[in-house]
């Protein structure tokens, strides 16, 4: 007997004989949207004399709202002003603080802004959990110190606000002595089809590269992980993004090898992946009873993997 | 796999031009039975609706004696009148008037409720008579459908052939209501 899937569910044997069958129900991914997840099965006798059928119901609690963030910390140059904390929530609405430098909730994708909260974008996070992206803006850093501004993050459970986590965004001190240069000073949003670009970085002291940002960085490849002082060039490789894949980023962080301290930074980001696609060669069929055995090919098209099941 | 009544493979599958092979594995003796298949691929989907044709072939090769006419074919010959229901008539044919379904002569499905128990399917003939002469005949069916809650209102679909009366006619409409069971 085959297993019939529908949604998140897998339901066994798909068919049967008279009798009282033991139908098994298997649920084969999360739910984390807020909102409950139904679908409706429909059991329905063979011969469509019948016409007799039962349909049964099979839910999903809502998962409780939640906002959790990526990494605990983003390192930026002294003259860097702003940052984004990546996450992923289902909540609907979030805001932040900080309880050292002054923070202001600035405008990203996916949110609007009303103060230092921000309120998802409509239906965000009701049937499932989805990626964020806060953006927080702050003064540069003109001091011979490293500032660390610790960013509290809390979301709407429903009834109150919880606290997801803090997020240190650490502002390396101004550096005098130091001449660090990145022709572009910024790069152009990938295509989701992936590619190249190059820079060229002028440095009067060694310095090393690192990805930070994310918890998923092995989507962009550096052709080399230290300079020395000179003028040399970079290039920066991204990926292609899955079908379906939300839009993403990353910081290049270029760090003084002898103080540690950031003094160059290049934003990297990557246009979402292409929307999933699903189709018919032919939206209805029709079988007149003369056409009993006969069998009708439709051509689906699709960009991913599909299934088919039942609209009841 | 088979979805209420069409069999239907395969059922999932991977990113490209897939091939669905569709049949109805019985012949349908009940009305048009229609389903809709949803394709679903990610957070996006893909409606086919599948319609398997129901009574109207089966009623075509009867005994011979025809009770209605339609579009060029001739359909409703019965083998069996067992009763009449009465109480029906008047809820029916207010029914048939708001829902003025003689204008639309493909219309071959929708809902109707009725406030009276209806234990089984039942035929209905309809007679429309334009000054005096007898213009067309046509037969509906109405299936029992499902109880509601207050076991006194029922709601069934039903299937209706083809009448098309000219816009500025006035017709008499005579229902006969037959339980065939």
């Amino acid at each position: 007997m085959a297993n019939l899937k529908i949604g998140k569910f897998e339901v066994s044997p798909q068919s049967g004989d008279a009798g009282s069958t033991q139908i098994g129900h298997k649920l084969t991914e999360r739910h984390t949207g807020r909102n409950k997840y139904q679908k409706l099965i429909r059991a329905s006798i063979t011969n469509p004399a019948a016409n007799a059928s039962a349909i049964e119901t099979l839910e999903i609690g809502g998962l409780a709202p939640f906002l959790t963030l990526n990494t605990s910390q983003t390192e930026v140059a002294y003259n860097v002003t702003n940052a984004t904390i990546n996450g992923v929530s289902n909540a609907s609405k979030f805001r932040v603080s900080s309880t050292g430098k002054t923070i202001t909730l600035v405008t990203n994708t996916g949110y609007t802004v009303g103060g230092n909260e921000g309120t998802f974008t409509n239906g965000f996070g009701e049937m499932a959990e989805g990626s964020i992206s806060i953006k927080v803006q702050f003064a540069s850093n003109n001091s011979n110190a490293a500032e660390t501004i610790p960013v509290k993050v809390e979301y709407y459970n429903g009834s109150t606000w919880a606290v997801a986590a803090t997020h240190n965004i650490i502002q390396s001190s101004s550096d005098a002595d130091v001449t660090f240069v990145i022709t572009p000073s910024t790069l152009t949003q990938f295509a989701n089809t992936g590619g190249k670009q190059q820079v060229s970085i002028n440095s009067n002291i060694a310095y090393s590269i690192e990805l930070q940002g994310d918890t998923e960085t092995t989507w962009v490849t550096l052709s080399r992980q230290s300079g020395t002082a000179g003028t040399a060039s970079l290039d920066i490789t991204a990926a292609a993004q899955a079908v379906g894949a939300a839009a993403r980023e990353l910081s290049i962080k270029f760090k003084n090898n002898v103080t540690g301290s950031v003094i160059g930074t290049l934003a990297v980001t990557q246009a979402k992946g292409e929307d999933f696609a699903i189709s018919w060669e032919q939206d209805t069929l029709t079988f007149t009873n003369d056409e009993v055995g006969t069998i009708k090919n439709n051509t689906l098209t699709a960009n991913a993997s599909w299934y088919l099941e039942e609209n009841i | 796999m088979n979805f209420n009544g069409f069999e239907i493979t395969p059922q999932s599958g991977e990113a490209g031009a897939n091939n669905i092979s569709i049949s109805v594995p019985a012949v349908n003796e009940s009305i048009d039975k229609v389903i809709e298949i949803d394709g679903v691929c990610g957070d996006k989907t893909s409606r086919l609706t599948l319609v398997h044709e129901g009574l109207r072939q089966r009623y075509i090769s009867a005994d011979g004696k025809v009770l209605c006419t339609s579009d060029g074919g001739r359909y409703g010959v019965l083998k069996k009148k067992q009763k009449i229901v009465n109480q029906l008539r008047l809820a029916i044919v207010e029914t048939f008037m708001g829902l003025g379904k003689f204008v639309n002569a493909d219309n071959l499905g929708g809902t109707v409720s009725w406030d009276y128990p209806v234990a089984s399917d039942v035929y209905v003939f309809v007679t429309m008579e334009s000054e005096g002469d007898v213009d067309e005949t046509a037969l509906y069916l109405f299936y029992a459908g499902e109880k509601e809650s207050s076991q006194t209102k029922y709601v069934g679909n039903f299937i209706s052939y083809r009448l098309e009366p000219a816009e500025d006619e006035t017709f008499i409409y005579e229902v006969i209501i037959t339980d065939l069971r």
